[in-house]
């Protein structure tokens, strides 16, 4: 029980983290990223190739795990920030104003785009975590036990590392200039513009954060699975986008909390209840949510802008 | 408006494709030999992006001749005397009834799952087109009827016509089910609602074989025999007189397809023409100013979702006919992304645009594959450029009446 | 002329028809200019010229996320074409094959069989998910054409009782049976875990082999998952929790692999073991899993160590799927029925094939009433054990 619980925060972890990126996205421009997921699969793939690729060249040998690991989450950062921003640029500015569907749909078409994208170019098998069976593995599984609870570093580096991400972002959005831009702009975007504040940069910056941290999630769940494949991401997308929603759209601390609470009940489930029908669970609790309390845990009453 | 600045977008475009399709297309990597490197494929890539952009380019350019959707009281000009034009549609469905009697076997199935497609497109093209209420569930209405059909053909020994309708009343009446929350969520909540609605009908099939899966130990796979009781119903009054046996209810599947099809259009298109129609639209347009025009909201909502999921379900019902067994993984996700995607290339709005975004999404690319061999691999694709940069371009759709917002 | 006559509310009927011709006509135009009268196949059977080629076709996974499967059935069958041309033919005619996607998906399957049927085939190698084989079989025996599975181990298949299918390959009951059998007898196994991935075949497969253990061994952990599905902590939790001495997957290779991985992970040492979905992929399963696949036991038949040297001659040293072997032979049978009943009538040739017996790199080929290959309750599956990186036979008792 207590390490289902636990494997099911772990995975909530995860689920917070990407959906940051769709609630930041939904508090500005109020549109489901269909595409965040995906943006995420990216940046699982660019990690995952770059750790093979070091293991294969020898470089993880000489480097060392830790910088090999850290070497590819930049990069995945850095190519899915890129994604997030052309994506933004190319499918969403200029539907800005035209309706709630056709931005929907722009959103759905890129995210199938980026699937078979990926599925053509790298092949429509998944590719693996180099190395599982060598002493990196080994690095990654020894793990603590503590009663009936066994972590492994696996685990508690995801932890760990999703709780930096959150509390980054938290400062930096509450602290800087562009993070404060970023809050007048979701809370409205004509005020906004009208007080000086390029909105279009705003957007563009929201979108290159959330496609980094969404990256980070990538590449963290890839370690999880030992696995990134091109379908990977859209109905973990789609999950973080009920976390965020259950937390309360447009709210940071929301997200997290959605995520993580997602995860519980998702762990709660599969050991309670049926497991069979875990991917029911995400779906069942997000109706309930809007029925109860469309505002979401954590989320303000906000008028519904005409 | 200057073709420079045309020039200058597909180049840049190109340029942008080709930088960011590197990191996927260019490099690879094994644990046993490194990174391989290989610029090529982003060429190709950016190739392609290059030529797709040219072509947005010329439809943009061919929109601002056309110019947007037609003003509601314009005639085709082609249009003939009422009379005439009767004579004419019915001239027209006894040629597409007669057709099987010299194509191949094989292409009448074709035709007829393209008009089943079709016939859940136009229904679709409720909800989506004229709603404006995106749908990622469409699917599992499908479902509905499907199995609806088949537990009551197998189980209770119902006969095609009453299991036929009570497929499609099952899909409605789960239709107006999920329509219910949906009164109190924005569109695109609804979306994200109706996505776990296919999810789980999809789950509950997979995982409740007990009852779903008859005797024959398959998850969810319905047994044969008595599925094919549309042959008997329909079958003896046209088919017989032929007297050409082997077609084991084809050409039946094809008649009710077409059937099917011939009053979904009939009745979508009354409806579109009608006071609810317009009430449907001003709902797509803008829900605020609809409700202060006194549009019953919850009631068109619940219409749309209703009459739209039960279109599904009498064509799933068909279906179970047609394939003679049925399978939870008929009815995943992508099926319904399939189906938004039929409406979505078709127009928003168009009851002809719906029927042929599915011949052109479900028939097409396997009629090529002679000439492209790897067609199907790029479907999906191709598929999700359409719905993406027919946003951006072309909002409309290929026959879609343009909506005053997306007109700016 | 700035307006268009497709506005849907005044015109949608008048086009939405002539969308519908449009949409029949086409898709009648690509009938094959040689449509033999009454469809292909429906009991015409009139030889036509005998410098045509005899036609037969393939249906599978050619591109989707099961491509590496559909270029096993190709391949296979390519060699046993090449092979027959070589001879000369049947009836001093060439043989050719067409093939055609089905993508894995079971919604495309009746268009490739649609495909295939109007390109006048006289049988069917494919298909190869049970999913796909289920209708497309169904659609190929409507028409009398035959159609053999190499792969499809579903017993819903052949127990339809369709006189025009067959398979080479065994059935998921045999297979099952053959694994519970080594649980129990030889294994000696006290508690078994049995998980599988919701699908035709994996659960099919896997509540075969629950249900042949039932009475004889403990089975704590009966669940299911997605296909989709890659973390898998939650359900490896319960073998932890629950205990197992073996568990058994029922799925295919792509999900064992990281199921196996994180199993080692977390620390279960109780082997794995599955079915067919997982053995012979020595690039995707073998080497992903490394060291941690030592120990796994899967049921497949044994196979012809000389069949896998001809195919790498042929195909210029690549490693044969697993099914490689399965649809040469299926090909070869084929051919062989079509030579020996003198015709291209597909009900005739399976006739042929219900009262042939042939020799071939899996043993004696000889199909029972319902289609399926005669042998023992537990079919010709042995349990084969993964040693060092690769399967060998393990029990063939």
């Amino acid at each position: 029980m207590i390490q289902t619980l636990w494997d099911g925060f772990v995975q909530g972890a995860l689920y917070a983290v990407v959906a940051l990126g769709y609630t930041m996205v939904y508090g500005i421009l109020m549109l489901i990223n269909f595409a965040h997921g995906e943006v995420m699969m990216l940046g699982a793939y660019a990690g995952v190739v770059t750790l093979a690729g070091l293991a294969g060249s020898g470089a993880m040998a000489s480097l060392g795990l830790p910088l090999c690991l850290c070497g590819a989450v930049l990069a995945s950062m850095g190519v899915a920030a890129c994604y997030g921003f052309v994506v933004e640029r190319v499918a969403y500015r200029p539907l800005r104003g035209a309706g709630s569907l056709s931005p929907l749909i722009s959103a759905i078409g890129v995210s199938i785009v980026l699937q078979n994208f990926v599925m053509l170019t790298q092949g429509n098998a998944p590719i693996y975590v180099p190395g599982a069976d060598k002493a990196w593995q080994d690095a990654l599984t020894g793990g603590w036990t503590a009663g009936p609870l066994s972590v492994q570093p696996t685990d508690a580096l995801i932890v760990a590392v999703c709780v930096l991400l959150m509390a980054g972002l938290w400062l930096f959005v509450q602290k800087t200039r562009i993070g404060t831009a970023m809050r007048a702009t979701s809370q409205d975007r004509v005020m906004a513009r009208l007080v000086g504040i390029d909105v279009d940069r705003v957007i563009s910056a929201t979108f290159v954060i959330g496609s980094a941290l969404a990256a980070v999630a990538g590449v963290l769940t890839s370690l999880l699975t030992m696995q990134a494949k091109f379908d990977m991401g859209f109905l973990l997308g789609m999950k973080a986008f009920v976390a965020a929603v259950l937390g309360g759209i447009g709210n940071i601390p929301g997200a997290m909390l959605g995520g993580l609470l997602l995860g519980l009940v998702e762990a709660a489930g599969i050991y309670g209840l049926r497991a069979d029908y875990k991917d029911v669970y995400a779906f069942g609790l997000l109706l309930v949510v809007l029925i109860a309390r469309p505002r979401g845990l954590l989320g303000e009453r906000v008028a519904e802008k005409v | 408006m200057t073709p420079f600045r045309a020039v200058l977008r597909v180049l840049l475009a190109s340029a942008v494709a080709f930088a960011i399709s590197i990191p996927f297309a260019s490099v690879r990597s094994t644990a046993e030999a490194g990174f391989t490197f290989d610029l090529r494929p982003a060429g190709t890539i950016a190739g392609v992006v290059a030529a797709a952009a040219i072509l947005g380019e010329l439809v943009r350019l061919a929109g601002r001749y056309l110019g947007p959707g037609a003003p509601r009281d314009a005639r085709p000009p082609f249009a003939l005397p009422a009379k005439a034009r009767g004579a004419a549609l019915a001239a027209a469905a006894l040629l597409v009834a007669l057709v099987p009697l010299w194509s191949g076997s094989g292409t009448v199935t074709m035709a007829t799952e393209a008009m089943i497609f079709a016939v859940i497109a136009v229904g679709l093209q409720i909800t989506i087109g004229m709603a404006g209420l995106l749908v990622l569930g469409h699917a599992g209405f499908w479902a509905v009827g499907a199995y609806t059909y088949g537990l009551l053909t197998i189980h209770l020994g119902w006969s095609f016509w009453p299991a036929m309708a009570a497929g499609g009343v099952a899909a409605a009446a789960m239709g107006f089910m999920v329509g219910l929350p949906a009164l109190r969520l924005r569109g695109d909540y609804l979306a994200v609602v109706t996505l776990g609605f296919g999810e789980a009908v999809r789950a509950v099939l997979k995982n409740e074989n007990k009852w779903t899966g008859g005797d024959a130990n398959l998850p969810s796979n319905l047994v044969p025999g008595q599925l094919r009781g549309v042959q008997g119903e329909i079958g003896q009054w046209i088919w017989q007189p032929y007297g050409t046996p082997g077609r084991n209810g084809d050409y039946e599947c094809y008649l009710t397809a077409l059937g099917l099809l011939a009053l979904c259009i009939f009745s979508v298109v009354r409806l579109a023409r009608s006071r609810e129609g317009r009430a449907l639209f001003a709902l797509r347009e803008d829900e605020t100013a609809a409700k202060c025009m006194g549009v019953d909201t919850v009631r068109t909502k619940l219409l749309a979702f209703t009459s739209s999921a039960m279109w599904a379900g009498l064509a799933g019902a068909l279906t179970a006919v047609q394939r003679d067994s049925l399978n939870p993984e008929l009815f995943d996700f992508n099926t319904s992304i399939l189906f938004v995607a039929m409406v979505v290339l078709g127009g928003l709005g168009s009851v002809a645009g719906a029927v042929l975004g599915a011949g052109a999404l479900w028939i097409l690319p396997p009629l090529l594959q002679d000439w492209f061999e790897d067609i199907t691999l790029y479907r999906p694709l191709v598929i999700g450029a359409l719905m993406a940069g027919m946003m951006v371009v072309r909002p409309e759709g290929l026959l879609g009446s343009r909506s005053r917002k997306a007109a700016g | 002329m700035r307006r268009t006559w497709m506005d849907v509310t005044r015109n949608g009927l008048w086009t939405g028809l002539a969308a519908g011709i449009a949409l029949a006509v086409a898709a009648c135009g690509k009938d094959p200019a040689p449509a033999p009268s009454g469809g292909a196949g429906a009991g015409g059977g009139a030889a036509p010229a005998s410098s045509e080629p005899i036609r037969i076709g393939v249906g599978g996974p050619i591109t989707g996320p099961q491509a590496k499967n559909g270029s096993d059935l190709v391949d296979g069958t390519t060699m046993a074409v090449e092979e027959w041309n070589a001879k000369g033919g049947i009836r001093g005619r060439k043989i050719e094959f067409v093939a055609r996607d089905d993508e894995a998906d079971p919604k495309k399957a009746p268009t490739a069989a649609a495909q295939l049927i109007d390109q006048g085939v006289v049988g069917v190698i494919g298909h190869f998910n049970s999913g796909s084989t289920i209708p497309a079989s169904k659609a190929y025996a409507d028409k009398g054409i035959v159609c053999i599975t190499p792969a499809s181990t579903n017993e819903f298949v052949t127990d339809r009782g369709l006189p025009t299918v067959f398979r080479v390959c065994g059935r998921d009951d045999q297979q099952a049976a053959r694994a519970a059998k080594f649980v129990a007898e030889e294994f000696k196994a006290k508690k078994v875990a049995i998980f599988d991935n919701r699908t035709a075949y994996g659960k099919g497969l896997a509540d075969n082999f629950a249900n042949a253990l039932k009475g004889r061994v403990e089975i704590t952990v009966r669940e299911g998952f997605d296909e989709k599905e890659r973390n898998f902590k939650p359900y490896l939790n319960m073998i932890k929790e629950k205990g197992a001495d073996i568990w058994y997957f029922g799925g295919i290779f792509e999900q064992a692999a990281p199921l196996l991985i994180q199993a080692r992970g977390v620390g279960i040492t109780a082997p794995m073991m599955s079915g067919d979905g997982v053995h012979g992929y020595v690039d995707d399963f073998l080497k992903k899993v490394g060291e941690g696949a030592n120990g796994t036991f899967t049921t497949f038949p044994p196979t012809d160590p000389a069949f896998i040297q001809r195919y790498k001659a042929r195909f210029a040293g690549k490693e044969p799927g697993p099914y490689a072997i399965f649809s040469y032979v299926a090909a070869n049978v084929l051919l062989h029925a079509i030579h020996d009943s003198g015709s291209e009538d597909g009900r005739k040739v399976a006739e042929a094939l219900h009262k042939g017996s042939w020799d071939s790199p899996l043993g004696k080929i000889e199909f029972d009433a319902k289609g399926d290959v005669k042998g023992p309750p537990e079919g010709t599956y042995v349990v084969w054990v993964v040693k060092d990186g690769a399967h060998v036979v393990h029990s063939s008792k």
